[in-house]
């Protein structure tokens, strides 16, 4: 679909802001130049209508603001104080937009450092107070400045075009836009009736191509996998080693690598359903409302999801480290800093030495397997044990999970019983590790304390049907 | 397995509830209901009892006690403690796994021993036989408890 980004200097006028918004109806983004902010440089709220602002750091010069449902089409990549970079596919391919503002007499270390973070960006737009007759400034003495200098030199350094188009007053370009990626369209519009123009970039933007894409994974080869299996001696010593070998070998499904964030379950399975109502909607056209309502509650899930997810990450964080917070949040799942009584633990060492705290750590010693050999059998209880286990669980990290189990006992029983009874009867190291999940307790006034968190043991699969 | 092979040589009594198959809360209810009835006329009261960590801190020398006491072969005690022993555990949060930590003591959440251990323990500690005093005064060097006593003076 086609979008249309603006770029516009406001002066730091909120009511320019609020004229801009309105004007320009059909923009979909518009970066902000100079916004208005308050004396600790934090962003005013306003008349924004339809808009959502989304970027918030402290002292910020450039803000942008998405139309509400096209929200799910835009990244917001990274933030500094002199702009920002907004991410879109087009064309299959990830594109990145920046926003910058330079004030005017800035020194040159600073221009250079501040287009510096711009080097990987497809189009950098924004005002740059840059004279130079390279793009049309027009002067009774000389034919640049000093910024105009510099800008020109780091843009021509970073293999940037500028066309040249007079955005101030008619004379002058001090709003520059400059690209290595030909936009559809790009034009200037003196509507707004303020000194600067309004540079306005007309673009093809596509769905994220991680949603297009089908799932990131193969499927398993169950014939080969059993054949090794069956290869297993029930006699050897190693057998649950070999049997680790062989997991690791299967192919997985690539969850939550690759994919934002927002994306979880329920959207992928939301997907799936309107794919399927598709093709059915193709045989049978009396089933395409339900495909057409189907892909509108989709539509405005992945909106939603992303707009939520946008919206809580950053009304969390107003500071210029905002990125490094973003990384490290994960909702409910996430950790914050944790209270100890005397200070705050805000590295993971410190937090998992409070955690760990809690159940009476001790120093590591050398494994000792003094199991008895004269354990009875498993061969009466594997059959109800196999049948009372559960349909799937987490695995642990060894990545062993329940349907393989059963479908190792089906196909190879004798080393599956071998691995157990060498287990009961020697010990296996490996049995009596676990990684440990931190779920929230409910209702809980605090989840800064160790004691508003559940710890759950994610121990090995084959363990737990062992006991 | 174990504890298809441990449950042969002990008895669970029908008024224990807690993590046993097919016995859910309203099966205690209904039990607690009847007992009420049956003893309509006396002052009522319900002690309501609650270990914090308790679990986390088991200390397998005093289970391994217990478990003797009730009479359980050593060849499955011996095992179940060593099979408690040694743990070792990583936290996984915030994206990202921690660094590795060694138990002496308890037993893992997640473990099937652990409700297992809960009913069992639970029943031994207010089992008639049993010394009550001495055993509520070892768990609570071990454990914290909050306790609530409701008198239910019209409940039924």
């Amino acid at each position: 679909m086609f979008i249309n980004l603006c770029i516009i200097n406001v002066g730091a006028s909120r009511g320019n802001r609020a004229l801009v918004l309105d004007v320009f109806s059909y923009v979909d983004v518009v970066f902000v130049v100079d916004p208005p902010m308050d004396v600790h440089g934090d962003a005013i709220d306003g008349d924004v209508g339809d808009f959502v602002f989304v970027s918030s750091i402290l002292g910020c010069d450039v803000h942008v603001f998405i139309r509400r449902s096209l929200l799910a089409l835009f990244e917001l990549v990274r933030l500094d104080k002199y702009g920002l970079v907004l991410g879109m596919f087009s064309g299959g391919v990830f594109r990145l937009i920046g926003g910058v503002y330079l004030r005017p007499k800035m020194l040159v270390a600073d221009i250079q450092v501040a287009l510096a973070a711009y080097k990987d960006c497809h189009i950098v737009v924004g005002d740059m107070n840059a004279r130079h007759d390279r793009w049309g400034y027009v002067a009774d003495v000389g034919g640049h400045n000093a910024q105009g200098t510099a800008v020109s030199r780091m843009l021509a350094n970073m293999d940037f075009m500028v066309p040249s188009v007079a955005t101030h007053d008619g004379v002058s370009v001090i709003d520059l836009c400059a690209f290595r990626w030909q936009p559809k369209r790009y034009r200037l519009s003196h509507r707004a009736g303020l000194p600067h123009a309004a540079q306005i970039i007309k673009n093809v933007v596509d769905t994220d191509r991680l949603l297009l894409a089908k799932p990131a994974y193969t499927k398993a080869k169950w014939d080969i996998l059993q054949s090794d299996l069956e290869a297993i001696d029930p006699a050897a010593p190693d057998i649950w080693q070999q049997a680790c070998t062989i997991v690791d070998s299967i192919p997985r499904k690539s969850h939550g690598r690759d994919r934002c964030r927002w994306w979880n379950d329920d959207l992928e399975r939301m997907r799936d359903d309107t794919r399927r109502l598709r093709r059915i909607s193709i045989k049978d056209p009396h089933r395409r409302q339900d495909y057409i309502l189907a892909r509108k509650v989709y539509r405005e899930s992945v909106i939603q999801a992303r707009y939520d997810n946008l919206m809580t990450l950053l009304a969390t964080a107003k500071d210029p480290d905002i990125f490094r917070y973003v990384h490290s949040l994960d909702m409910s799942r996430t950790l914050p800093a944790m209270d100890n009584g005397r200070t705050w633990c805000h590295s993971r060492e410190d937090i998992s030495d409070l955690v760990a705290a809690q159940l009476d750590p001790v120093p590591g010693s050398p494994w000792t397997a003094d199991y008895s050999d004269i354990w009875p059998s498993v061969e009466p209880h594997i059959d109800a044990a196999m049948a009372m286990s559960p349909g799937n669980t987490a695995t642990s990290y060894e990545g062993m999970s329940y349907p393989f189990l059963r479908f190792w006992f089906r196909k190879s029983r004798a080393s599956f019983i071998g691995c157990i009874e060498q287990a009961i009867r020697h010990g296996n190291k490996d049995w009596h590790q676990a990684d440990v999940v931190l779920i929230r307790k409910a209702a809980k006034p605090r989840y800064d304390v160790v004691k508003g968190w559940h710890m759950i043991h994610l121990l090995p699969v084959m363990a737990k049907v062992t006991e | 397995m174990v504890l298809l092979e441990v449950a042969k040589h002990l008895e669970l009594e029908d008024t224990q509830f807690g993590s046993r198959r097919e016995r859910g809360c309203h099966d205690a209810c209904a039990v607690l209901y009847e007992f009420l009835k049956a003893n309509s006329g006396f002052c009522t009261a319900l002690l309501s009892m609650d270990v914090e960590g308790g679990f986390d801190r088991i200390d397998m020398d005093l289970m391994a006690d217990f478990l003797v006491a009730r009479g359980c072969p050593i060849m499955f005690v011996s095992w179940i403690r060593h099979w408690a022993g040694q743990r070792r555990i990583r936290f996984s949060f915030n994206s990202g796994l921690s660094r590795m930590c060694h138990l002496s003591k308890g037993i893992p959440q997640g473990s099937l021993f652990r409700p297992f251990c809960s009913v069992y323990m639970w029943q031994i500690y207010f089992d008639r036989g049993f010394d009550i005093h001495l055993s509520l005064g070892r768990l609570l060097s071990v454990t914290w408890m909050t306790v609530e006593l409701w008198w239910l003076a019209n409940l039924h």
